[in-house]
């Protein structure tokens, strides 16, 4: 499935003829009305989840109930940060771990992409085959308790870099695949002429390829992040004490609405992590749309 | 004396060849290897080491006394009332959520895929993909602050919006046993909105305008043109979708965990409860995982032989 280049993605002729009569068609309008009443479900609740950060304690838990903060006050986000316990460990946790994660899986990811595409080694089908098959057994289910058994016996239980290296596996495969569709969709011609200069291995894949794949690096990059940032299930059984928690086991452990997390405090925390990844999309997307358009999804 | 040197050579020739492979394709396996040591470690590995287990009655606090026991945990596991009641929780969720978090989502990127208005699409495209953006446990917060009685954002829609309901008698949707699984299917019918909305709208976006062209001047209406060409051209991804979902909706666990409601539980929790909690007898619950995935792979690959494209050819 070729994917054009232009990442607008929108259809110039649907009702153009409609257009040229001067009337708008009725379609268009429910069509319209129905994507607009999707996406205010679609926003709703995270705009009240922030719109309840900003509101203050007291106002929080009157009734009447309002969706709209009456007094605007970011007392809510100094208070969880500085008051919570162990709340500043949790951040520093998710964001390390995260960090370790997707550094680590967008380099073992392009190194494994570039051999399955450009360097034919005996063996290199099985693997395809292997990775492909992985994809639709059940693995995290079965194999949480084979997991917890290797970081035990690697004596990684409750430690960051015991939650780091599963990190890396979890979407290696899915990543390894973009990486593939990426570096296919480089023309032969590109490697073929390096190597006839003479170039290593090494040095094509730094100078040429990496550089080239950046888009794809990109998609990889946000589908790691949103996964790792948000993990929940490795990191509350590998983990037991605040020293290697994440925050997300913190958020979903915190009693809601009572003692320290009182609601707007929750809410600012909760927004707090769900803001990266949205300001991380929104700046990127259009690196992100254009990486999908080179290839990434092609399988 | 022959027979050996020529056995010799040939075992020779053998390591030859393979330290010659070795040798021109190293900067290949070199390349390769970081992968091949992740999936080793954190997959292959941990897949067989449960299985292992399951023939095991290992316990984790006294790994002494294991003893190889054969198919007793199997054997125990069919026979377990707790196990398949969880299976057919699993199933519910499972019917409940596929339809409307898969097949919804279609229509609404056909519907997105239709609009003309770059700017309208651009900021349509950039809110539904909202939801896809926040990683799944924290959904699964959100919406557990959502669905309280008193605070959540729908009893407030329903109460003070709507005037559906009263504040002395709200809903209890998470609390109620009636009312829990559909919740937990509509809190992934949201985040669906957002995650297969951008597959499919990706997908879309694939097939060449010409098509659409060439229907409309042979003056197909706009509902056929998305009726005969775009879905039928969408359906490898479509069946994609379906059969990853279905996969992962029988294994649901981490939903459970966060917005937990005993004695509703699923058949992945019973497995994380008797894995990790009190005796641990991780060696019967990894019997129940294996059982488990196996039902997971049967149905997953019965849905795909129902839905493979063969069958389009009427």
């Amino acid at each position: 499935m070729q994917i054009p280049a232009d990442a607008s993605m929108t259809r110039p002729a649907a009702g153009a003829a409609a257009r040229r009569r001067g009337r708008v068609r009725p379609g268009t309008v429910l069509r319209h009305a129905i994507l607009i009443f999707f996406c205010i479900v679609a926003m709703g609740p995270v705009i009240w989840v922030f719109f309840m950060s900003l509101k203050s304690v007291p106002e929080a838990y009157s009734t009447p109930l309002s969706f709209f903060p009456r007094h605007i006050t970011f007392d809510a986000y100094g208070y969880a940060f500085a008051n919570i316990p162990s709340l500043p460990q949790y951040f520093v946790n998710s964001v390390i771990v995260t960090t370790g994660g997707l550094i680590g899986v967008m380099i073992v990811a392009s190194l494994a992409g570039f051999a399955l595409v450009w360097l034919p080694f005996p063996g290199r089908k099985v693997i395809f085959t292997l990775m492909v098959a992985s994809l639709f057994f059940p693995t995290q289910i079965t194999s949480l308790i084979g997991i917890y058994q290797v970081t035990a016996d690697l004596n990684l239980l409750d430690s960051l870099l015991g939650l780091i290296l599963p990190y890396i596996a979890i979407n290696l495969v899915v990543s390894t695949f973009i990486m593939t569709g990426v570096f296919r969709n480089i023309p032969k011609e590109l490697l073929e002429a390096a190597r006839a200069d003479g170039a290593s291995v090494l040095r094509i894949f730094w100078r040429i390829m990496l550089p080239l794949c950046g888009n794809g690096l990109i998609v990889v990059g946000m589908l790691n992040f949103i996964a790792m940032w948000g993990e929940f299930l490795l990191a509350y059984t590998l983990t037991s004490t605040p020293a290697a928690r994440t925050l997300t086991v913190g958020m979903a452990e915190a009693t809601a609405g009572t003692g320290v997390w009182e609601w707007p405090r929750i809410a600012a925390v909760y927004t707090v992590m769900i803001v990266p990844p949205i300001i991380l999309f929104v700046a990127l997307q259009r690196w992100f749309m254009k990486g999908i358009a080179e290839g990434a999804l092609r399988q | 004396m022959k027979a050996a040197v020529t056995q010799g050579n040939a075992q020779v020739g053998l390591a030859d060849a393979f330290g010659r492979a070795v040798r021109r394709y190293y900067v290949g396996y070199l390349f390769i290897l970081p992968l091949v040591a992740f999936l080793l470690l954190y997959q292959a590995y941990p897949i067989l080491r449960v299985l292992w287990l399951s023939f095991t009655n290992y316990r984790y606090l006294y790994p002494d006394l294991t003893r190889f026991v054969g198919l007793t945990n199997f054997v125990r596991a069919v026979q377990d009332q707790t196990f398949w009641q969880g299976i057919l929780q699993a199933a519910e969720f499972t019917a409940i959520f596929l339809p409307g978090g898969v097949l919804f989502p279609v229509f609404l990127a056909l519907l997105l895929d239709r609009v003309r208005n770059k700017v309208a699409a651009g900021l349509y495209r950039s809110l539904l993909y909202i939801p896809a953006l926040i990683p799944g446990p924290l959904v699964f917060i959100l919406w557990s602050w959502i669905y309280s009685p008193s605070q959540g954002l729908l009893n407030w829609l329903l109460i003070d919006v709507l005037h559906l309901s009263s504040w002395s008698h709200p809903p209890l949707w998470l609390g109620s046993d009636a009312w829990f699984i559909p919740c937990i299917a509509f809190m992934e019918w949201w985040w669906g909105i957002g995650y297969h909305t951008v597959f499919f709208t990706v997908g879309l976006s694939a097939i060449s305008d010409e098509l659409y062209e060439a229907a409309r001047i042979d003056g197909a209406r706009e509902w056929q043109i998305a009726l005969r060409i775009s879905l039928p051209l969408l359906k490898p991804m479509l069946l994609i979708m379906l059969v990853l979902r279905l996969s992962t909706a029988m294994g649901v666990l981490v939903e459970y965990l966060i917005l937990g409601h005993d004695p509703l539980h699923p058949w992945t929790v019973y497995m994380y409860n008797l894995a990790f909690l009190n005796a641990q007898p991780m060696g019967y619950a990894s019997a129940i995982g294996w059982i488990g995935a196996i039902i997971m792979l049967v149905v997953a690959f019965g849905m795909y032989y129902v839905l493979r494209p063969e069958r389009e050819a009427r």
